[in-house]
């Protein structure tokens, strides 16, 4: 039996449609990951799960009942915001037991709520305010407080994306960590494919409304089932419609004479080259499709000029054509 | 340096004359070429004060005022919080519209609403006059609380009903306490504004509806300053009663801190 699904989700704005025919299913203690670019309606999709919009069509069941007409008290779904979105005239403690103050009474709601409180390292500040605590740790709070009433599904709508780098690294390890020791049942929306990575069992692309491939988060890098997956989530260089090879099968040369006749060939411009774990990467744009792409660069390319025209190939044998399985 | 000029130019043209209003209710009236003295009356407060109208004109004033403020605050969150976080056609239009009332000259509002209220049975009645009231204060009410539901964006009242709160949960632990700088600003617009109405007391009240300032104009006639400190004195004080009765109601509806919560945990 599966633990959550989505049935044909569909979802018109304004006679706009945003997204149509959404099915895809979860078992207890799954995180999917949502990647896709911005303005796709990944944060609608949630939010409909959510109850906060209505789906236009289908819905969503949880553990076989409805769950986005449910209300108040009832709900079973948790959301955590891309802003922590504390209560400021609250304090932490009240932060985090506000929805379960509503279910227990005060002094159980308190002692569970200084439990998770301390569980994230931040019992100095239960009575303190929350603007006395760092973007970091405001979100950390939200998170447990979406965790305390210990929902059946949590939603979590790019809640790093008001974070800097370095704080958001060190976040995502943590949730995953968190949502696995309370085998917690997920969905991450993200635009960034490492965090996706990272958080999810599974990934799901959504791009142009409608889900493009979902599976595990190697296999949707390695086989991405179309353009769109590959444009966003895999590295690789699509040759057409049917074909495309990854990028570190590719060579770059300034003269179309170096490749042999093995070779698929493609002119491209120079942009840059980058060092990144010990190996040195060259940045191109492809002359046909104007896309940016990384590459492998072995040698030491830094005297040419950005913009130079030039040419990438790659070994026949590499390329390789997306599932038409659908 | 910032705050010392505040607190020159506050006391120079707000505690000062203040101050000189209440030495003023306690003096005689002092005419130009008279020697300087200094002498200390309570007339003025008699006179005031022995009026036999005056304390039902408090009364009065107070409950139209509160009235007035009650309606505005009901029409201010529900328009303001459906204008500030909700998408509509028309929008702009109507919120243009919702202000229009503050450009019609006071008195064509008055006398056309005259027939209206004699037509259903409201004029010379005090609840006539908390209806007509409304016109001048609504406009500023709603723009108040459209901009405070502005600054408090929808996210967080999303937020507490994602968390399990009911609306009326929702807003008396989350929007009623974060929304209150803007629900003080609305309450003394509101209340002075309602306060000050003569013109449109006068012709709905009809003579009937005694407010303060009915009989509060016919005094600036006449040329006893004594008894027109004493006057402005009592008139200052009401919006402050009415401000701190509704400070009051709030802090009973507010869910954090309530006299219903005190003591149950």
């Amino acid at each position: 039996m599966t633990y959550f699904s989505l049935v044909k989700a569909h979802k018109e704005y304004q006679k706009k449609e945003i997204f149509t025919g959404i099915d895809f299913s979860l078992e207890k203690g799954e995180i999917l990951s949502l990647v896709g670019p911005s303005g796709t309606g990944k944060s609608t999709l949630l939010r409909c799960i959510a109850g906060l919009e209505q789906f236009t069509a289908g819905h969503a069941l949880l553990e076989d009942q409805r769950v986005e007409h449910l209300k108040g008290k009832e709900r079973t779904v948790g959301m955590v915001f891309q802003q922590p979105l504390l209560f400021p005239h609250l304090t932490i403690l009240e932060n985090v037991i506000y929805g379960l103050k509503l279910k227990r009474s005060k002094r159980e709601a308190a002692t569970e709520g200084i439990k998770y409180i301390k569980s994230v390292g931040l019992e100095d500040y239960i009575h303190a305010y929350p603007h006395e605590l760092s973007g970091g740790q405001q979100q950390r709070i939200a998170l447990i407080r979406a965790l305390v009433l210990k929902p059946k599904l949590l939603l979590l709508d790019e809640p790093f994306s008001s974070l800097d780098p370095d704080l958001r690294r060190e976040l995502r390890d943590w949730v995953r960590m968190l949502l696995k020791q309370e085998k917690m049942t997920a969905i991450f929306v993200t635009h960034d494919r490492e965090e996706a990575m990272l958080l999810g069992d599974k990934v799901a692309v959504l791009a142009e409304g409608k889900i493009q491939q979902i599976g595990p988060p190697r296999q949707v890098y390695e086989q991405p089932s179309n353009e769109l997956v590959a444009r966003h989530y895999a590295d690789v260089i699509v040759l057409n419609d049917r074909e495309y090879a990854p990028n570190h099968f590719f060579v770059w040369s300034s003269s179309k004479a170096a490749f042999s006749a093995e070779f698929c060939v493609l002119e491209a411009q120079w942009l840059n080259q980058t060092y990144q774990f010990g190996e040195s990467y060259a940045h191109i744009q492809m002359t046909g499709t104007k896309r940016r792409h990384i590459i492998p660069a072995k040698h030491d390319l830094s005297h040419l000029t950005p913009g130079k025209t030039g040419y990438v190939a790659v070994n026949r044998n590499e390329i390789r054509s997306f599932d038409k399985e659908e | 340096m910032k705050k010392t000029i505040f607190y020159i130019l506050s006391s120079l043209l707000f505690l000062l004359p203040a101050l000189m209003l209440a030495v003023k209710s306690f003096t005689p009236v002092w005419k130009w070429g008279e020697p300087l003295s200094f002498e200390w009356t309570l007339r003025g407060w008699e006179v005031f004060l022995m009026d036999p109208r005056i304390y039902e004109a408090l009364f009065v004033s107070i409950l139209i005022a509160l009235a007035v403020t009650f309606l505005n605050l009901m029409v201010g969150f529900l328009t303001g919080k459906a204008l500030s976080h909700s998408v509509f056609k028309g929008k702009g239009l109507l919120e243009t519209f919702l202000l229009l009332p503050l450009f019609i000259p006071t008195m064509a509002a008055a006398l056309g609403l005259h027939i209206t209220m004699i037509r259903l049975g409201l004029a010379n009645q005090w609840l006539g006059v908390v209806i007509v009231h409304l016109v001048p204060t609504i406009p500023y009410t709603i723009k108040v609380m459209k901009a405070g539901y502005d600054r408090v964006g929808s996210g967080m009242i999303q937020q507490a009903k994602v968390l399990g709160g009911s609306p009326f949960h929702v807003f008396r632990s989350v929007e009623l306490p974060l929304l209150m700088p803007s629900v003080r600003s609305a309450v003394f617009l509101t209340v002075t504004i309602s306060m000050s109405q003569y013109v449109l007391t006068a012709v709905i009240g009809g003579g009937n509806v005694i407010t303060l300032p009915i009989i509060y104009y016919p005094f600036l006639q006449s040329v006893n300053d004594t008894v027109m400190a004493a006057f402005s004195i009592a008139f200052a004080m009401l919006p402050v009663i009415a401000v701190a009765a509704v400070e009051l109601l709030s802090k009973i509806l507010t869910y954090k801190g309530t006299f219903v919560n005190r003591g149950v945990t």
